[in-house]
């Protein structure tokens, strides 16, 4: 098997955790408060159900084929050919999205606390540190998922509850003014950041448990709505229902004055925010290295870190020519392509294979890897 | 012009290519020529001694010639019909007195009460049952033990007419004795220390853990040096996949001499390239012991007092042994101040520097107004400035460790007042500066850990580096670098972070953030110990007795 290393449940929760937040905490709210306006907090509980409708997709496959990546059952579903054909589209996909993924973040760092730095160092840096999670392996990625979780998630609690004394909770109301709509319409594209679960298709055959990964995920999904939900909330609350800024969650964190002392913190904030991404992008590094690996039917998936490593950075510098363009593709074009492969194409591939009835038997079981004495 | 410039390629590179080949047979031709056995006592394994002692003496002497201090004293065994016999030694390795009184004066005096008939039936048997007064006795058969047990400091007898020898332990040279730790000190606790002989390292640990279990493995390494390492652990508590490691990872080393514990640390170490330590050091018994009594191996080096544990954990580099015999609310908050210090002697330069530099926003005025006003007029940017002074912290702190004592003062005084006061009088450095600097330094040596403490040094600087060429988002990255390495760093099998990650809460209360008191100690870590997890009954906090 391609990866040795086995992740647990609670690994896996903060990974997708990572996966989704990563990204979603600073580029979400504004999205949101676009359509919903006052409302906006409201959203996520839409997107959730379609990150829940994705998990439930994705681990039902994960069923009926026991052991096996989304990339390898495609092929036993669709037929060697077909099958080949679409997972190069899903790497493409990974690889594409990432790429989005690293410009998106380089243009916060670079807009936000480096303007004078050169944005290739930042597209550089990050997917260096991605590549040096994913050579070190789905184990090392789970496990620095865990450890940064605490940090990164304290911070984003922290932050609504410090900004507590000056928000205005009248900014909230009238809610639902306009009825459900707005709101549905503010979901729908953190939806397709909710879909980003998907690439659960890829780790599931390397849990600990496999049979409880819906379960650890779904729980997951749940972390994060109430996570957009409270920043959301936050947002709204201090800023007013059309506050027009790119980072607004950032901009809360500037409005920080504790004690006379703890002011301006945002550049903390970006480099708690910082660790978040990369493990993000890492585990989409991971799924399309992995996704590349077992479609060539290469020995040891660490010999395409490099190459996807470069084409990540080149396409991230070549993808966009300024920030608008990249906003205007993730709030009018992502709400459709990301959700195409996050669950229209494997909810046809499940009703296929239902129709077909194909299966796979269960993979033998294999020792505790945990401790695996001299193999180093 | 393509076939020119092809042909003028091929011209480079056949020179090239055959060089590589040449460097190539070179290293195949070095690895071939290392002789397995450059002292040639393997090529005598297969011969046994003569019963002759002429024979015998005239190979020893073949052996061991221009060795000066190689002696033979041949005698005469005082029985009523006289054998001829002989006692070798290197001068200086063995007690005289007791030579002379359990084996020559016994052998050249003592014999004529022995009955004849005994004597003739078996000369060796009678001299080793009744004769030789010592704990200590072996019968040898082969040269090559012979000629090992005579370089171990063992005196060999050897008795005319029979192929055997005995080999005496009477061992005894100039050591140093058992002294306070020099590098681990304590308050309150044992105050005695390893030194360079083995045996006497072995018998303090002997001394606390009166177990049978208590096993004290012996291997010799080293083909010139013939280096005795000894593993100690408690049977039934170890891993046996880790001793088994050990055991792997020692056997493969070819190395002529072993001269201390470093050589074998980094022979055996999971992580070669990494900077931090993957195995404990210690000079102290009860250290060692504590970490026996969890499950742990220790691997004692003959000739130096300091010894290797492993496996070891990253937390563990924050334990000091006294942690467990302070009460425990102070060990807790102590705990607390080393986490702390770990992360200043890490981040602290370059938090500084990037601060400074990139990130003014986050100081508060007035901070900013007096940091601004004491940098005014240094002509260095902060990064220079700050690689600069840590450059002279470590040169201060180089010059300290290796000068005599009377002129160490002279150093500190002069490092202090030239750097410290000096130079930020004259406007080269900010006082700011000077004050985180000497902070670091101060919290470097607030770690425990010796060995870790030069990790993170080594790290501070490309840490500055990184903070001053990307500030906060540089030492980030190469923060989360470091925690990657550290994560996929594994201590002979056991993940070294853990109990950290992998995760196990419980423990990474009870071991990293809190000193348990002992009466809630009652596992061993889960990682080491998980072969009998069970330290101590449940319920012995103690109470009044109710009235």
């Amino acid at each position: 098997m391609l990866e040795g290393g086995r992740i647990s449940n609670r690994q896996l929760i903060f990974l997708m955790l990572f996966t989704v937040l990563g990204t979603a905490n600073m580029f979400l709210p504004a999205l949101a408060a676009e359509h919903a306006k006052q409302d906006a907090w409201l959203s996520p509980f839409f997107s959730m159900l379609e990150g829940l409708w994705v998990v439930f997709i994705i681990t039902e496959l994960g069923r009926r084929f026991p052991g096996k990546t989304l990339i390898e059952y495609l092929r036993l579903i669709t037929g060697p050919v077909l099958g080949t054909g679409l997972g190069c589209l899903f790497i493409f996909w990974m690889i594409h999205t990432n790429a989005i993924i690293i410009r998106e973040f380089a243009e916060l760092i670079v807009t936000t606390m480096m303007p004078e730095t050169p944005i290739i160092i930042f597209l550089a840096t990050i997917t260096f540190t991605a590549a040096l999670l994913v050579r070190a392996g789905l184990e090392v990625m789970g496990r620095t998922a865990e450890f940064l979780s605490p940090i990164f998630l304290g911070t984003f609690v922290l932050i609504p509850l410090l900004v507590g004394e000056i928000m205005k909770p009248e900014n909230l109301l009238p809610i639902l003014e306009k009825g459900i709509k707005p709101v549905i319409a503010g979901g729908l594209a953190p939806g397709g950041w909710f879909g980003e679960v998907a690439l659960l298709g890829m780790l599931l055959p390397y849990l600990r448990e496999p049979h409880k990964g819906r379960q650890a995920v779904a729980l997951a999904v749940g972390v994060i709505t109430v996570n957009l939900s409270v920043t959301g909330f936050a947002v709204t609350a201090v800023f007013g229902p059309e506050p027009n800024l790119m980072f607004p969650f950032l901009t809360l964190a500037q409005n920080i004055r504790v004690a006379e002392f703890l002011e301006r913190i945002e550049s903390l904030i970006l480099v708690v925010w910082v660790a978040g991404v990369a493990v993000k992008i890492a585990v989409f590094y991971y799924a399309a290295v992995l996704a590349t690996a077992q479609l060539t039917g290469v020995k040891d998936y660490r010999c395409v870190v490099t190459p996807i490593g470069v084409i990540l950075t080149v396409l991230a510098i070549i993808i966009y020519d300024n920030i608008m363009e990249l906003v205007n593709f993730v709030a009018r074009i992502w709400p459709f392509y990301g959700p195409t492969f996050e669950w229209v194409i494997p909810a046809l591939l499940l009703v296929v294979a239902i129709v077909t009835r194909k299966k796979s038997p269960p993979p033998p079981e294999d020792p505790d890897p945990e401790r695996n004495v001299g193999t180093h | 012009m393509k076939k020119d410039g092809r042909l003028v390629f091929r011209k480079l590179v056949k020179p090239v290519k055959a060089a590589m080949k040449n460097v190539k047979k070179q290293n195949s031709r070095k690895k071939q020529e290392l002789n397995p056995d450059p002292t040639g006592i393997r090529t005598w394994e297969q011969y046994e001694l003569s019963a002759c002692l002429e024979d015998n003496l005239q190979n020893l002497r073949a052996v061991f010639r221009d060795a000066g201090d190689f002696f033979i004293r041949e005698f005469t065994i005082g029985t009523n019909e006289p054998v001829k016999a002989a006692v070798l030694f290197f001068e200086g390795l063995n007690d005289k007195k007791l030579v002379v009184d359990a084996i020559l004066k016994p052998l050249i005096l003592e014999m004529r009460e022995i009955p004849p008939e005994l004597w003739a039936k078996a000369p060796i048997r009678v001299i080793r049952e009744r004769i030789l007064c010592s704990t200590d006795l072996n019968e040898l058969t082969e040269w090559n033990q012979v000629i090992e047990r005579v370089l171990d400091a063992e005196v060999v007898l050897l008795v005319d007419g029979s192929p055997v020898a005995l080999a005496l332990g009477a061992k005894e040279w100039e050591a140093r004795g058992v002294m306070q730790p020099e590098n681990e000190a304590t308050v309150r606790g044992p105050r005695h220390s390893f030194n360079e002989t083995l045996r006497t390292n072995t018998a303090l640990l002997r001394r606390i853990i009166k177990s049978p279990l208590l096993k004290t493995e012996s291997l010799y390494i080293g083909r010139h040096t013939r280096t005795h390492v000894v593993l100690a652990y408690l049977e039934r508590l170890v891993d046996e996949d880790v001793l088994a490691e050990v055991h792997r990872r020692l056997s493969r080393i070819e190395i002529d001499g072993v001269l201390e514990s470093g050589y074998l640390e980094e022979l055996i170490e999971d992580n070669p390239y990494s900077p931090f330590p993957t195995m404990e050091i210690s000079e102290r018994p009860d250290k060692v012991a504590a970490a026996i009594l969890e499950g742990r191996i220790a691997i004692m080096t003959d000739g130096t007092p300091v010894t290797l544990i492993v496996p070891t954990l990253f937390v563990q580099f924050l334990e000091a042994s006294e942690d467990y015999y302070l009460r425990y609310p102070t060990s807790i908050i102590v705990r607390f101040l080393r986490l702390l210090v770990l992360n200043a002697a890490l981040l602290l330069p370059s938090l500084y520097v990037a601060v400074t530099t990139f990130h003014q926003e986050m100081i508060p005025t007035p901070l900013l107004i007096s940091i601004a006003g004491a940098r005014e007029g240094t002509p260095f940017p902060a990064l220079v400035e700050a690689l600069l002074m840590e450059l002279a912290f470590e040169t201060l702190r180089e010059a300290g460790l290796r000068l005599p004592r009377v002129v160490g003062q002279a150093v500190s005084i002069v490092g202090a007042l030239v750097i410290g006061e000096a130079a930020v009088r004259a406007g080269l450095v900010s006082s700011a500066m000077v004050i985180v600097v000497a902070f670091t330094g101060i919290a470097s040596f607030a770690l425990p850990s010796y060995t870790m403490a030069s990790g993170l040094r080594l790290l501070r600087f490309p840490m500055i580096i990184m903070a001053g060429f990307l500030g906060l988002y540089g030492i980030l990255l190469l923060s989360l670098w470091i925690l990657i390495h550290l994560m996929s760093m594994r201590s002979f099998g056991v993940p070294y972070l853990s109990p950290i990650s992998p995760s196990n809460y419980r423990e990474v209360i009870r071991m990293l953030l809190m000193r348990a008191p002992w009466w809630a100690q009652t596992e061993r870590p889960r990682v080491i110990g998980h072969q009998d997890s069970r330290r101590q009954v449940e319920g012995l906090k103690p109470r009044p007795p109710k009235r």
